[in-house]
Parts: C-alpha cells; structure tokens; sequence
C-alpha cells in the first residue's frame, strides 16, 4: 500500500479513536472523578488535542491553510492546558504547605502531634547539629581568611621591595643598553665578517657545483646518446634478421618451386616420349592401313579383272564382293577410330604445350 | 513568511507542552494511587504528542534553515522524510490509543 495513503488511514483512525475517547469521557461520572481529581479540565483540554487531528484530515481544507490552523489550534490547547496544570500544582503546594502548617502548630490532634515529635523532631535535630557544623565551618574560614590576610601584607612589602629593586633596574637600564648595543655592534660585525666568508665559500660551492652540474649532464647526455645508437643497432639488427628470415623463407620457396618444376619437366619429357611413341604407332598403323588400301585397291581391280574375266562365277564373285564390302567397312571403322585417336592426341599435344608455357613463365617468374 | 509563523508556533507548542509534561510528572507523585496508572497513560499520550511536534518542528526548521544544516547534515531531507513518515504512521496513532486507555482506567474508578 502506498504510504502516504496508510498515514492517512492511520490519521483517520486516530480521530476515530480520539472520539471513542471522548464518548467514554463524556460518560464517566463526573462526581466519582472529582473524589480522585481534583480537576478533571487537564482531561479535556488532553481530549481536545484531538481538534488538530480533524483538521488534519479534513480534505476540503487546502494543505497550506491546514497545516496553519494545526499549528495555531495546538498553541491554542496547549496554553491553556500549561496554565492549568501550573495553577493546579500552585494550589496543591499552597494545600500542602497548610497541611505542614497545621502539623506543626495545632498540636491538639493526637496523631499530627506524633508525626511531629517522630518525623519532624529528629529531623530538626539533624538540621540543628548541620548549622552548628556549618557555624564551626565558617570560624575556620574566619581564621583561614585572618591567615590569608597576613599573607597578603607579606605579600605587599615584597611587592613594594620588588618596585624598589624595579626602580633600580631602570635606572642602570641605560647603561645596560649601551653595554648591550656596544656587543651588539661587536658581535654584528663579528657576524658580517663570517657571512661575507660563508657567502664566498657559498659562491665557490655553487661554482663547483655547477662545473659537476655541467660534467654530469654531459655525461647524462653522452650516455644517452650511446643509448640510443645502441637502440638503433638494436633496431637494425632486429630488421636485418627479420629480412634474412624473410630471404630464407623465399629461398625455401623457390627451392619448392625448383624441385617442382624439375618433376613437372621430368613428368613432361616423359609424357613427350609416351606421345611420340603413340604418334610414331599411329603413323605405323597409318601406313598399314595405306598399304592395306592399296592392297585392297589392287585386289578391287583383280576382282574386276576377274569380274570380267569369269562372268560364270557370278554368283562366287558377288559373295566374295560382299566379303569384301565387309571388310571395307571394317576398315573404314578402323580408319574412323584411328581419326579420333589422332585428334585426341593432337588435343592432348596443344595441352601439353599449353602447360610447358605456363611452368616456363612461372619459372622466369621466379628467376 | 507562513513557514516562520509555524515554526514559531511550533516552537511556542513545542516548549508548553514540556511544561506541561513536567508539572504533570511532578504532580503525579502527590495524586492517588489509583490514578497513578491512567496519569501514565495521559504523560505518554502527550509524550508522543511531544515527539510530533518536535517532528514537525525539525521539518520546518530544515525549510528554513536548509543551506545552514545542509552543510554538516547532507542527508538531512532524507532523515526529515523518514522520520515525518513515522510520526505519520506510528506517534499519531500512539496518541489517542494512550487516551483511550487513560479512559478506561477512569471508567473503572468507584
């Protein structure tokens, strides 16, 4: 819950409870109270401190003006109260004091009489041996004081003594002072010729110090100097490894790469000598199979020499033929697949050399 | 201007009911016995009723003196804050519960 609104239930609840207590109030039976109070105002004006509190929560009273009327309604109670209880205890002392009265004098009443003798008596008694205490106090403060102001006569003859010697004082005063400005000269002097002396050794000092100022800080500035060249070579030498690492890393790598391009060409050359043994296989099968055309070219006229010349045998003749025929397609795929062969080869060749150019760029690359 | 006039009268509250509470307390031993116990109950009532005030005088003397406490108390807007929230919440409260059970004691008196 918001606080601000449980003060405000706390506030409410306060002036509920502040009217409960006055409800009771207002129900007691003035008559029984007054036998044990003699006034019953204290209660009410108590009561009517309640009368801030109403203000408090009153919400149709603007805040400003609230807190003002709480204020003044306080000041308002509470003086009153204050007055009251100040005149009820002034009355109370008076009644009191006159009850004391009335032990003491009227000694007729048995009981006041006995209080008298057994209380109030002994408590005189003590009073009495305090005063004469106090008596034998003050005779020995009188003799104190008597003591004290012979003491203070003394005092006074050494006091007049002492302005007789004061007086003295001052006349030898000047003398004295002359006395003291002659040593003082002296001793002036005495003090300058020393100073002057300090201040020269002070001047050599310093003259001194400066020349080991001076060698220090060349000193400072040589060694600073052979610091830094020393820094330098430091830097150089750093440099110079770190290139020699670097030359050693490229020189490893065109190692690589020469070792590489040796295999390569070693793998070259060998793939050449492969390609010149198929292309020189392929010119032999390429003469063969000229050889096998003229053959049959030669047979082909036989045949149509004999075709003339046995006509009877037609039959024989044209079997032969289509043997031939056949065989002449055969050829003629083999002289197809020799066709592709070679172009593969021719392909593989360009390729071949393709390659060959590119290692000789790398390696040139490389030189 | 209105903050220097509650401060006084707040002031001026503050100092009658200590007096109050005083004479009260002082007066209490010559009363009777059976009273005793409700005069306690009213002496607490005004006690916290006291304490409210005071609440409320320190929260206006910080008005009007802020720069002045601020300057060895920096968290005395906080200090002030809490301690109106529990006059709020706990001494107002007290004040009529201590009343109403001096109430009920007198009742009981014959």
């Amino acid at each position: 819950m918001n606080l601000e609104l449980l003060a405000h239930v706390h506030g409410f609840i306060a002036v509920v409870i502040f009217i409960v207590a006055a409800v009771f109030w207002s129900k007691i039976n003035r008559k029984t109270i007054s036998k044990f109070f003699n006034n019953a105002l204290i209660i009410t004006l108590v009561l009517l401190l309640a009368l801030p509190f109403f203000v408090r929560i009153a919400f149709f009273i603007p805040e400003n003006i609230s807190i003002i009327i709480q204020s003044a309604l306080f000041i308002v109670i509470l003086i009153p109260l204050f007055l009251v209880v100040y005149k009820e205890k002034r009355k109370n002392k008076v009644q009191r004091e006159e009850d004391v009265k009335e032990l003491v004098v009227k000694k007729k009443i048995p009981e006041r009489l006995e209080f008298a003798k057994e209380i109030l008596k002994p408590e005189m008694e003590k009073l009495e041996m305090e005063r004469k205490k106090i008596r034998k106090e003050s005779s020995e403060i009188e003799k104190i004081k008597s003591g004290l102001e012979d003491r203070e006569e003394d005092l006074k003859d050494r006091e007049d003594e002492l302005n007789e010697r004061e007086e003295e004082i001052r006349e030898r005063y000047p003398k004295l002072k002359e006395e003291e400005k002659r040593i003082n000269k002296e001793k002036e002097e005495k003090i300058n010729e020393k100073y002057a002396k300090l201040k020269e050794e002070e001047k050599m000092i310093k003259k001194e110090r400066k020349e080991i100022k001076d060698e220090l800080d060349m000193m400072e500035d040589q060694r600073e100097n052979i610091d830094e060249q020393f820094r330098t070579l430091e830097k150089e030498k750093e440099k110079s490894k770190k290139e020699k690492e670097k030359l050693d890393l490229r020189k490893e790598k065109i190692d690589l790469l020469e070792e590489t391009l040796e295999e390569r060409r070693l793998d070259f050359k060998e793939e050449k000598d492969e390609v010149k043994k198929e292309k020189d296989l392929l010119e032999n099968n390429r003469i063969k199979v000229k050889e096998k055309s003229l053959e049959l070219k030669e047979e082909r006229e036989e045949i149509a020499e004999e075709r003339k010349k046995v006509r009877s045998g037609l039959k024989e003749l044209k079997i032969k033929g289509e043997d031939l025929e056949e065989e002449k397609e055969k050829l003629e795929e083999d002289k197809a697949k020799i066709e592709r062969e070679r172009n593969k080869l021719k392909k593989q060749k360009e390729k071949f050399e393709k390659e060959k150019e590119e290692a000789e760029i790398e390696l040139e690359e490389v030189k | 201007m209105i903050n220097y006039f509650i401060f006084g009268l707040s002031i001026a509250s503050f100092i009658f009911i200590i007096l109050s509470l005083f004479f009260i307390v002082k007066e209490k031993r010559f009363e009777n016995k059976k009273l005793k116990s409700g005069i306690n109950a009213i002496v607490f009532g005004l006690f916290f009723l006291m304490l409210f005030i005071a609440t409320n005088l320190m929260n206006y003397a910080d008005k009007i003196f802020h720069e002045e406490i601020i300057g060895f108390l920096p968290s005395i807007d906080i200090y002030i804050d809490y301690l109106i929230q529990i006059a709020n919440l706990a001494f107002i409260p007290l004040i009529p519960i201590f009343f109403l059970v001096a109430m009920f004691i007198f009742r009981k008196l014959k």
